[in-house]
């Protein structure tokens, strides 16, 4: 990685192929050489190399006895599962649902369209009202709104009576 | 990578030869559960995620084309297992008081026992891995503790080169702040 020097890059160099090694060496010659004169610069590379020495020293933690067991148990439930014999039903959602899942979203639709207008049959209506038309006491009441509306607000009607 | 698993080992257990798929786990599973531990801070969870890439790594042998090297494959099922695991059952930042407590405990009684140093260590190694997300946690695990190089963290992270570095750098920035603040430095 080539670098410009200036203390704000070299300190995020610092941070990170500086510290890791990951300078190529002219590069790791230019940072030492401002190292050297720039005491701020130095002072946060001591403490960087401080901040990541105990996960560098990190001792590893050894495996529990019981991981592999647990392991051998869940494959061997795993291989009887997939080796239960199913039946041809079975076998054919399974293919559907799992090798096809557009077809099985639109078949998921399907069903559902069909069970709501199952649904809708069985929902009992009025008498004599064919399908669609709202019945005759809701018109009536929406009509008489719109009658009292026209009446408050008549604006310019008074006006229009005079210039007339 | 250096001490990778054999081809020949891995077409055995592909052929469903368990003995050599047990062989393949007690060569791996020290680096599995050692950056899971890291990743999740909890034994009982780097348990869980080991189990969990062991039989992941099984189910898709047969897709193992043999591109990137073994120990690549299982580093990246493994850190995807644990940060997805964090991301899931996380809510890491309100668990971070509990944990500080839970790892004091396990730093007494767990499989961390030992020498009062070593206890020390992992205590400030746990607060340190506290501070940080999931994904610069990741970074800092296979970097400091693995020892692997930024071609091979962006390699098993699938992220580019540069977003290994600045990853790193603020994941140390956020560390070195920590140090001035509990006046550690």
């Amino acid at each position: 990685m080539k670098i410009n020097m200036d203390c704000k890059q070299i300190r995020q160099i610092l941070a990170s192929d500086y510290l890791d090694n990951e300078l190529d060496p002219t590069s790791r010659n230019q940072v030492d050489r401002h190292l050297e004169k720039c005491p701020a610069c130095r002072k946060m590379s001591e403490h960087l190399a401080a901040i990541v020495l105990p996960l560098r020293r990190t001792q590893k933690q050894k495996v529990p006895p019981g991981v592999w067991s647990r392991i051998q148990t869940e494959l061997r439930r795993q291989k009887a599962h997939a080796a239960r014999p199913r039946t041809a039903f079975q076998t054919t959602l399974l293919e559907v649902f799992l090798m096809r899942p557009a077809f099985a979203a639109v078949a998921a639709a399907v069903i559902l369209i069909l069970i709501s207008a199952a649904f809708y049959m069985q929902t009992p209506r009025p008498a004599g009202a064919p399908d669609g038309v709202t019945s005759a006491p809701d018109l009536s009441s929406l009509t008489g709104n719109v009658e009292i509306r026209e009446q408050n607000t008549g604006f310019g009607s008074g006006i229009e009576q005079l210039l007339l | 990578m250096e001490n990778d698993i054999s081809r020949e080992l891995i077409i055995k257990a592909r052929n469903g030869d368990m003995k050599a798929f047990e062989e393949i786990y007690h060569l791996a599973s020290g680096f599995v559960y050692n950056v899971a531990l890291r990743i999740a801070r909890r034994h009982a969870e780097a348990e869980d995620i080991t189990q969990e890439v062991f039989i992941k790594m099984y189910s898709a042998l047969n897709q193992f084309s043999f591109r990137s090297s073994c120990k690549t494959w299982l580093y990246r099922i493994t850190t995807n297992t644990a940060i997805s695991r964090c991301r899931k059952f996380g809510r890491e930042r309100d668990l971070a008081a509990k944990y500080k407590d839970h790892l004091e405990i396990e730093a007494q009684e767990g499989p961390s026992a030992g020498p009062v140093e070593a206890k020390e260590n992992e205590k400030i190694i746990g607060d340190m891995l506290a501070k940080l997300d999931e994904d610069q946690r990741a970074c800092m695990v296979l970097r400091e503790m693995e020892g692997l190089s930024y071609d091979e963290i962006a390699d098993i992270l699938n992220i580019p080169l540069n977003t290994v570095r600045s990853r790193l750098h603020r994941a140390r920035e956020t560390l070195l702040e920590f140090a001035r603040k509990e006046k550690t430095l």
